[in-house]
């Protein structure tokens, strides 16, 4: 069988989303991500330069308020550390992905953490 | 090429938690006071109509009673409707050192509900089956 290799001129849409700061000042974080609906590949948290746990909580939402909403997802990544969640299949969030992170876990928390993590999303516009 | 397969005496996780019918009853201290850390989760919801969300708790006794002070998890995962979801966790810690996983000190527990809400502690309709791979 012949084999053929054909670069796309419109190739699957990805989207690197990097949030240098990512917290909960006054409730809010970063809201609709994609802008619509998208898919999430895997979200890399850096919390190396802050001493306390933080939770990274993630709404299938296109605006999310902390200690109002409630998450689709939250991910722990403890003091001092680096996480990636890579989710397989990738994640859809139907309506879009906003998100927020805080030093508590739960709908209820809300304080902001005091050296914000960096975050890394990938994010897709398919599942696959 | 052929393939060889072999036991390791020092294998990258020792435990498999599996658990066929997680549900909203809290299966708590799984490591039997000990914590724990996860590597990889999976969680086969391809038996229902609806979502469900996979709760870890870094808690040996947590409560989930269907009340707004339920403990919170501080792992959630949702899983979509007839789907089987996986989630690796890899990392390093701050020296740049492999710190894959989350590890969880005091104790390791959790539960399946129909959606995260605190309020939440609806099992799901049918059988969901968890497994996950830690030490």
């Amino acid at each position: 069988m012949a084999l053929t290799s054909t670069n796309l001129v419109n190739p699957v849409k990805t989207v690197l989303v990097n949030q240098t700061a990512s917290t909960s000042a006054s409730g809010v974080g970063d809201n609709n991500l994609a802008g619509g609906a998208t898919y999430l590949v895997s979200i890399s948290v850096n919390n190396a330069a802050f001493g306390t746990g933080v939770y990274t909580k993630l709404f299938n939402l296109s605006s999310a308020t902390a200690g109002t909403d409630t998450a689709t997802a939250v991910l722990f990544v403890p003091a001092n550390g680096i996480k990636t969640y890579t989710f397989h299949p990738p994640l859809h969030f139907d309506v879009g992905l906003s998100m927020v992170t805080t030093t508590t876990a739960g709908q209820a928390g809300t304080t902001a953490p005091g050296t914000p993590p960096k975050v890394t999303l990938l994010l897709s516009s398919t599942a696959s | 090429m052929a393939v060889s397969v072999t036991s390791q005496t020092n294998p990258y996780v020792d435990k498999l938690i599996v658990d066929t019918q997680a549900n909203s009853t809290v299966e708590a201290a799984v490591f039997s006071g000990s914590g724990g850390t996860t590597y990889i989760i999976d969680i086969d919801n391809s038996n229902n109509s609806a979502a469900c969300a996979l709760r870890l708790y870094n808690n040996g006794n947590p409560t989930l009673d269907g009340s707004g002070s339920s403990t919170e998890p501080d792992i959630l995962i949702p899983c979509p409707k007839q789907t089987r979801q996986s989630v690796t966790i890899t990392g390093f810690s701050n020296n740049g050192a492999t710190a894959d996983g989350v590890a969880f000190g005091g104790d390791y527990s959790f539960a399946c509900t129909t959606s995260g809400a605190t309020a939440t502690n609806t099992s799901p309709q049918n059988n969901v089956t968890v497994r996950i791979m830690a030490e």
